[in-house]
């Protein structure tokens, strides 16, 4: 990948997932960000012409490298799979707990010179690492697309209408937009995040996650 | 000048068969119509790449001020676009 290629999917989420103010990730339901950087992976590699999917399977169109190598390790896992699987079941393998996708996404911003990254002492003691955005022109950028779809009724780029579905799932799109603005533009943000299949069982597998969650917290009867 | 055109999709729609598929769409709209109805009495499969050219015809054809018509889809196909929301954006005609 060139520094100076245009942003992939995966890397518009994280950007967007990142508070401006704090230079940390906002506060999502846990895993939803994993599940949905997962997805994004999917949905570039589908961009790049490298898979399709349906219903049922997901399944390879060209093996050749994309030049991106997160998303060429993640081709390749495809790829190596001897039977094709669905998206739901790629979002489970590809989404791995913690944070170490989400890091080696913020080191590529960095390195591509829309974030910066600033140590930063915890309690005077704990080291910690913040990512506050360079221009924040690239964030900007991606939320005005965003709200430029949803504001109109015009059929969305594919592109977007992933967006859209990656930032509604993961609660993204719901903070950046006032409560009365989510609820007018709710309907269009549902429309849209439903053309693409991925989108779509990416909206499953957290709403799964939710009641998985709800069922933790519940207090024993 | 405005004209509906007409479109043949059979067999399979999907990443293998989409591009050629999207370079005659593209073809027909770029001459006098600005519509076109596609049918799709013979399609027996669309996946998601198949359906970015459908999206992709109906955004071209609406920028022209026409539309795109889905006609007589498969029971099979008929589900896919319900599911993927495309009942709300196209006509289909059975």
């Amino acid at each position: 990948m060139s520094i100076s290629a245009p942003l992939s999917l995966t890397e518009e989420l994280v950007l967007v997932a990142l508070n401006d103010d704090t230079g940390r990730m906002i506060d999502l339901l846990p895993f939803s960000l994993e599940t949905a950087m997962a997805a994004a992976l999917i949905m570039d590699l589908t961009l790049a012409g490298r898979i399709d999917t349906d219903p049922e399977r997901l399944f390879v169109l060209s093996a050749a490298p994309t030049g991106y190598v997160i998303l060429d390790e993640v081709l390749a896992r495809i790829v190596a799979e001897p039977q094709p699987l669905s998206s739901a079941e790629w979002l489970r393998r590809l989404a791995v707990p913690g944070t170490e996708l989400q890091d080696r996404i913020l080191d590529q911003l960095v390195q591509r010179g829309v974030l910066q990254s600033v140590e930063k002492r915890f309690l005077w003691v704990f080291k910690t690492r913040v990512y506050p955005p360079t221009s924040g022109l690239e964030e900007r950028e991606v939320k005005s697309r965003v709200m430029t779809l949803l504001n109109n009724t015009d059929i969305p780029d594919t592109r977007d209408a992933m967006l859209v579905g990656l930032l509604r799932a993961t609660g993204i799109m719901e903070r950046l937009l006032s409560e009365t603005e989510y609820a007018r533009l709710r309907a269009r943000i549902d429309e849209v995040s439903a053309l693409e299949e991925v989108s779509r069982a990416l909206t499953h597998e957290v709403a799964a996650l939710y009641v998985l969650l709800a069922s933790v917290r519940l207090p024993m009867a | 000048m405005s004209a509906a055109a007409t479109y043949l999709l059979a067999g399979r729609l999907d990443g293998f068969t989409s591009a050629g598929h999207e370079t005659e769409l593209k073809a027909l709209l770029a001459g006098d119509a600005n519509s076109v109805t596609i049918d799709l009495s013979q399609l027996e499969y669309v996946s998601s790449a198949g359906l970015r050219v459908l999206l992709m015809t109906a955004k071209m054809a609406k920028a022209k001020g026409g539309a795109v018509v889905l006609a007589s889809p498969t029971a099979v196909v008929l589900d896919v676009l319900k599911i993927s929301g495309f009942d709300k954006i196209f006509e289909i005609r059975s």
